[in-house]
């Protein structure tokens, strides 16, 4: 009887040390990551606001609509800040996603075009 | 043997980020429904995701990021792909989703049987040489 409680002990400490070998293992292999994964390693301390994100998803497209529509090309077409226009026209096509860059594009449009935007 | 106790402890810290970005984000969504200023609610979940996207960092059966829009009818395929672009478009978010162990973004509404799936890495712009990406 006591032989066989020994036994026991001894398999699951054999286990236990298969499981042990089989961590260490994994670890190893996660060890070596390349330069890209070090990148992700960064992100995950990055600190998100979802109420930008909500506003990103649910402004900004009205945002963008009447802007795009304010400062378009060929509203000033002939125009001496027709080259302008253009550049802040590009501006807001790149942050069609991005509310608070919308909202500082629509002072900078308002103040260089002198027009009044209606949102 | 501490930078192992270290990466344990990282383990349990992943799963506590996880749940606290998609609560945030039900919040957020939840809070601006009230408001009036969303016309539908959105809810994250977390569900098994694609195999097909997995990368180093993907969780084992939980590596999809669902967003569901509790439209009360069918989204029609735009619908879903301006609520995607605006995560995809957001590259932080993106980052901060792959490096929790989400690869799939999955976009769907509560009363059709489509919805849309994206591969999260190709939107995250990573793969160049470091600091030389941007």
């Amino acid at each position: 009887m006591k032989i066989l409680i020994t036994n026991q002990w001894m398999i699951l400490s054999a286990v236990e040390f298969a499981v042990i070998v089989y961590m260490f293992f994994l670890l190893r292999k996660a060890k070596r990551m390349n330069p890209s994964d070090l990148e992700i390693r960064k992100a995950k301390k990055s600190d998100i606001n979802m109420d930008d994100v909500m506003r990103d998803m649910h402004e900004a497209p009205a945002l963008y609509k009447a802007l795009s529509r304010a400062c378009h090309p060929d509203r000033f077409a002939g125009n001496p800040i027709e080259l302008l226009a253009n550049e802040l026209f590009q501006e807001v096509q790149q942050n069609e996603h991005k509310f608070k860059q919308l909202e500082l594009l629509k002072t900078k449009i308002q103040e260089q075009l002198h027009i009044k935007i209606k949102v | 043997m501490w930078k192992y106790l270290y990466s344990i402890q990282d383990w349990f810290n992943d799963f506590s980020e996880r749940r606290r970005l998609v609560r945030n984000f039900n919040l957020s969504a939840r809070q601006a429904f009230v408001a009036n200023l969303a016309p539908t609610l959105l809810e994250a979940t977390i569900s098994i995701g694609e195999s097909a996207y997995r990368h180093a960092f993907s969780k084992f059966m939980a590596g999809g990021f669902r967003i569901k829009a509790l439209s009360g009818r069918p989204l029609a395929r735009h619908e879903m792909v301006s609520i995607a672009e605006v995560v995809l478009n957001n590259q932080e978010l993106v980052r901060k989703l792959i490096s929790l162990g989400w690869d799939t973004l999955e976009v769907h509404d509560n009363s059709g049987y489509n919805g849309i799936k994206y591969k999260l890495y190709d939107y995250s712009g990573i793969g160049g040489v470091l600091g030389f990406n941007q």
